[in-house]
């Protein structure tokens, strides 16, 4: 009731206006909590001036300034252009007779001036507002109002940028991905793990299932921020009344991040979700997508250190043999023959490794070749075929075989072989090759 | 009876035989000769010896001058190497040197204008030698000189016109082991005298310098421009000349010309494919790659010249384009690359160590850079066009496409050479964040281009951090544009493929230093779309240094130059 009649006291407030108990402060704390912003926004500005000439040499303050000033160039950069398209959509409608009295864009005017890429934006002004800025030395009052009128300013700016967005957006004249310009700001002034993104309705709440995923999406794959990206997953599926999986967001942005090179990048989101679970199974095959997103970035090596480190913290799991097949897989596609020799005879052994037996056969019976012992190559094919005749790993052993016959001008054998490869394995590469050589061999 | 001019000697007089003509001409520098015997109109008023590079065969150009009245072209022309001990007469048909060519810019010479023959040789000839040049005209006239193999000191790398054509920009490069100072003599037959302005005109060995001249009558695209400058060290004065084309555009579209506006390329064709002219367009691409299906390299090269010379009989303004495919690479660049106004090569291709010259030895730049470096060289003072696949060749990269960031890292590694033009090849990436950076990545390169189309590359910029790399491109009085790249891409190999690691992105400050030339300030330092801040760049004396903050595989900086003084040009 005090507060009420207080402020109908002072319908206009300024510096040098004071409250009753003479604090400027508490009146700028009252307007924020009334709604009132635009009066707060002027208010703070004056008495943020204030602070700021007092503390004229202070680091932290000028910081502050910094990232403001920051932000409110950011901020118009985007809103013009987002106008600027806003507006080329009323030049159509306004042709159609729908819109007469709109300011109208000519169509010999550039509507679309060079604006950079969010990204740029965000990257080259992520230093500037790294880190909280240090208010030691400043009045506990001062500082506490400095937070304030900074959140106020930062929340104005990214709601402006939002509600316009939402505007572009309705008369249907930018993509969703317009989203990520709305979205830059808020990324440079919330931290990766601000509690604040799980609520954050003044931008979010602005955005469609479409808008969510383009802010979700450029998070995680052109600003490095994997928790923001999941804090908007998360928001989107609360908007729509789903349940929300860790591990399933997880692999679905882990693919996203390996189709775009970045293994490292989805390693980070499957182990942050491999934390959140217990169980062994789902652990290792999440460990295996680890592995197999190295694998198609072209790293190898770090695919094979994967499976090797799992194998060993996991070395009675049932799909402990298929760590290790994925393991000299990965060591022979760094053609690293000699090292898969070293191990792979007492893993043979194993009887965890007895479901992949064909497999790792396979693996000695390619490094043995490899390494020049035909020898003994022969004999584990032999075993493979005898064996394990209708596995696929035996396709390049009946190749091999087949060439070796050729090359021996045991011409029948081949063919012999040849087909053999070409009915039981057909949609093999070593079928496909067979069949180039039957062909000749015609 | 002529006088035999040899490196060192100070004046000498030359009487033509016949003709009646007196000229005085200096011999300073090895390799240029001046004013020697002819018959008949066209007058051979100079010569030079050139070598591009160790994959080049080298060449002869000869200064000539139609002193007649009615037009005139070369029918023949002969080399024959000078014994020695038989002195200056060589007997006819003897130690004859072979060419690929003869290409005469322009086609046709007119009455009292000039033009220049370059024989490009089909092998080395040994240094030191002496040859005897004997040119005939269309009617039967001949004209001769001699010419030493010896690098001239001085060459003309590139000449840019501005957007209005109102301007040439002249550049030059030390190519001996001495200081010189150079300047502009003339352009289109106008005197130069001291009306050029001129941008470090005293060049340490190695080193490029521009010379700027007003035209008072604005060109038109694809005229023929004949351009002297001198040299000068010491007392020794030293003159070359090239004919160039005028061009002022700067291509950003498809590799078979076709032109896409919403993607950011340009929204106008520029060359067509035929051998025959075609007007609508200003160049016209005449033949795809001499060394496949034209028979040998010498009547490929004959065929070229065959066509050239027909398209300049229909439209003497059309200028001629050529393809020089990989094969037999850098060298098949060098052979041809003299060849055509404007050539297209494909500089993102699998360079061997081996082909690293010296001078790159140890020096943090891109194989991609270096091999558009040959095909810059193997062109100049003419132009050449970046082809850029937009989808990875297999023998080169292990990825089966790229990234956004590498997309543009290739693009400014072809700019980083000098290419004066990008012709993508392949389809544009199909998912969101590629299809709008590569439109992104042409938008910025459309506001680059009226730098970009008047830009030299110059060794003008540094990194102490071994992590980046620069390389940085002079654009007249304009600015300096300096190329930020991040050495992680490209940078691993998987079985000889090359491929980016992945790594987390961060903003790393990298100190960047640059050379300004003298009587040049620094007004400010441009991003793409705002200054870099007063506080991050400091600039003393002519060096600057700034600092920029790295997240992209590539930062472009625009230097802005101010003149502080207009210093005239000054006469030798």
């Amino acid at each position: 009731m005090f507060v009420l009649v207080s402020l109908a006291v002072v319908p206009e407030v300024r510096v040098g206006w004071t409250s009753e108990d003479g604090n400027e402060y508490l009146v700028f704390a009252e307007l924020l909590e009334s709604g009132q912003k635009a009066k707060a926004m002027e208010l703070g500005r004056a008495l943020f001036e204030d602070v700021v000439s007092r503390h004229a040499e202070h680091k932290g303050l000028r910081q502050v300034q910094d990232r403001l000033k920051s932000a409110s160039e950011m901020s118009k950069l985007i809103v013009r252009y987002l106008e600027r398209k806003q507006q080329s959509t009323f030049v159509d409608i306004a042709e159609l007779g729908v819109v007469p009295d709109a300011a109208l864009v000519t169509r010999g005017d550039q509507v679309e001036h060079f604006l950079p890429s969010a990204e740029q934006l965000y990257w080259d002004n992520v230093e500037v507002f790294r880190g909280e800025p240090d208010l030691g030395g400043i009045s506990v009052r001062d500082a506490r109002f400095v937070r304030q009128y900074r959140a106020l300013k930062m929340d104005s700016q990214i709601e402006q940028l939002s509600k316009v967005t939402a505007l572009v957006r309705l008369c249907g004249s930018g993509s969703s991905s317009l989203w990520r310009y709305a979205l830059v700001l808020s990324l440079l002034y919330l931290e990766d793990n601000d509690e604040r993104w799980e609520s954050f309705d003044v931008l979010l709440g602005s955005a469609d299932a479409a808008g969510l995923d383009a802010m979700a999406e450029f998070c995680l794959l052109r600003a490095e921020r994997p928790e923001t990206a999941k804090a908007i997953a998360r928001y989107k599926a609360r908007s729509q009344t789903k349940n929300f999986s860790l591990v399933d967001w997880s692999v679905e942005s882990g693919s996203k991040c390996v189709e775009q090179g970045r293994a490292d990048l989805a390693e980070r989101l499957l182990r942050a979700a491999i934390r959140s679970i217990c169980d062994e199974s789902k652990i290792i095959e999440l460990r295996l997508r680890i592995a197999g997103g190295y694998s198609r970035c072209h790293d190898h090596a770090r695919a094979a250190q994967v499976c090797a480190e799992t194998a060993k913290e996991y070395p009675d799991s049932v799909f402990y043999g298929r760590l290790m097949y994925d393991y000299f897989s990965y060591l022979a596609r760094q053609s690293q023959a000699e090292q898969i020799l070293l191990s792979i005879d007492s893993e043979l052994a194993k009887p965890r490794c007895r479901s992949y037996l064909a497999e790792l056969l396979y693996l000695k019976w390619w490094s043995l070749r490899k390494t020049g012992q035909s020898g003994k190559a022969g004999a584990i094919g032999e075993r493979l075929i005898k064996q394990y005749g209708e596995n696929r790993c035996v396709a390049p052993v009946l190749l091999a075989r087949a060439t070796d016959a050729l090359s021996n001008q045991q011409y029948d054998r081949c063919r012999e072989l040849l087909d053999r490869l070409v009915t039981k394995f057909p949609q093999t590469k070593s079928a496909r090759k067979g069949q180039e050589i039957s062909a000749k061999l015609r | 009876m002529s006088v035999d001019y040899r490196q060192g000697d100070s004046w000498g007089l030359c009487i033509v035989v016949g003709a009646l003509a007196l000229v005085l001409c200096r011999l300073d520098a090895g390799g240029i000769c001046l004013a020697e015997r002819s018959e008949g109109m066209l007058q051979i008023m100079g010569s030079e010896y050139c070598r591009r590079s160790r994959f080049d065969t080298g060449e002869v150009r000869l200064f000539v001058t139609n002193r007649g009245a009615t037009a005139t072209s070369v029918s023949e022309c002969e080399l024959i190497e000078i014994d020695a001990d038989r002195g200056d007469e060589g007997r006819e048909g003897e130690q004859q040197i072979n060419y690929l060519y003869a290409k005469l810019s322009p086609p046709v010479v007119k009455g009292g204008k000039k033009g220049e023959l370059l024989i490009k040789f089909a092998a080395a000839p040994a240094a030191g030698r002496r040859l005897r040049c004997r040119v005939q005209d269309d009617a039967g006239r001949v004209c001769r000189t001699t010419v030493r193999i010896e690098q001239a000191p001085v060459t003309i790398p590139f000449v840019g016109f501005s957007q209005a054509l109102d301007r040439a920009y002249v550049y030059v490069q030390n190519k001996s082991d001495r200081r010189l100072s150079v300047g502009l003599s003339e352009v289109a037959g106008m005197e130069a005298g001291h009306n050029y302005q001129s941008i470090n005109s005293d060049l340490e060995p190695g080193d490029k310098g521009c010379l700027i001249f007003e035209i008072p009558r604005p060109f038109a695209l694809g005229d023929y421009v004949h351009v002297g400058v001198w040299a000068r060290c010491e007392e020794q004065v030293v003159r070359t000349f090239r004919v160039v084309r005028v061009m002022n555009r700067f291509p950003l579209m498809f590799r078979d010309g076709q032109t896409d506006a919403d993607i950011g390329l340009d929204s106008e064709r520029f060359f067509v494919n035929s051998t025959k002219a075609t007007r609508e367009f200003a160049c016209v691409q005449t033949m795809l790659c001499p060394a496949h299906g034209h028979g040998s390299n010498h009547e490929a090269a004959v065929k070229f010249l065959a066509n050239r010379t027909e398209i300049f009989d229909a439209d003497e303004r059309l200028l001629t384009q050529m393809w020089i495919c990989r094969a037999d690479k850098p060298r098949a660049w060098y052979e041809f690359g003299g060849l055509p106004d404007v050539a297209v090569m494909n500089p993102i291709l699998r360079a061997s160590d081996r082909n690293r010259s010296e001078a790159d030895c140890g020096r943090r730049l891109s194989s991609f850079v270096r091999l558009g470096r040959y095909a810059k060289t193997a062109t100049e003072p003419n132009r050449y066009l970046a082809c850029v696949d937009l989808v990875p060749s297999e023998s080169i990269f292990a990825e089966s496409q790229y990234r956004p960031e590498e997309v543009r890292y290739l693009v400014y590694c072809v700019l980083a050479s000098g290419a004066k033009g990008i012709l993508y090849r392949g389809k544009v990436a199909v998912d969101r964040f590629g299809r709008e950076s590569f439109v992104r990545l042409n938008r910025e390169l459309g506001q680059l281009k009226p730098l970009l189309m008047i830009a030299e590359p110059v060794d003008w910029s540094s990194i102490a951090d071994t992590g980046y790399w620069t390389r940085s491109l002079l654009c007249a009085d304009a600015a300096i544009l300096v190329l930020v790249f991040d050495g992680r891409y490209f940078s691993e190999d998987v079985d000889g493929r090359m491929r980016t690691p992945g790594f987390s992105r961060s903003v790393k400050p990298v100190r960047v230093e640059v050379r300004v030339p003298p009587q040049f300030s620094v007004i400010r330092i441009e991003k793409s779309y705002a200054a870099v801040p007063a506080k991050r760049w400091d600039f003393d004396a002519g060096r600057l240094e700034f600092e920029c903050l790295m997240a992209d595989s590539v930062q472009v900086y625009k230097v802005v130059l101010n003149r502080d003084n207009v210093i005239p040009g000054e006469e030798p």
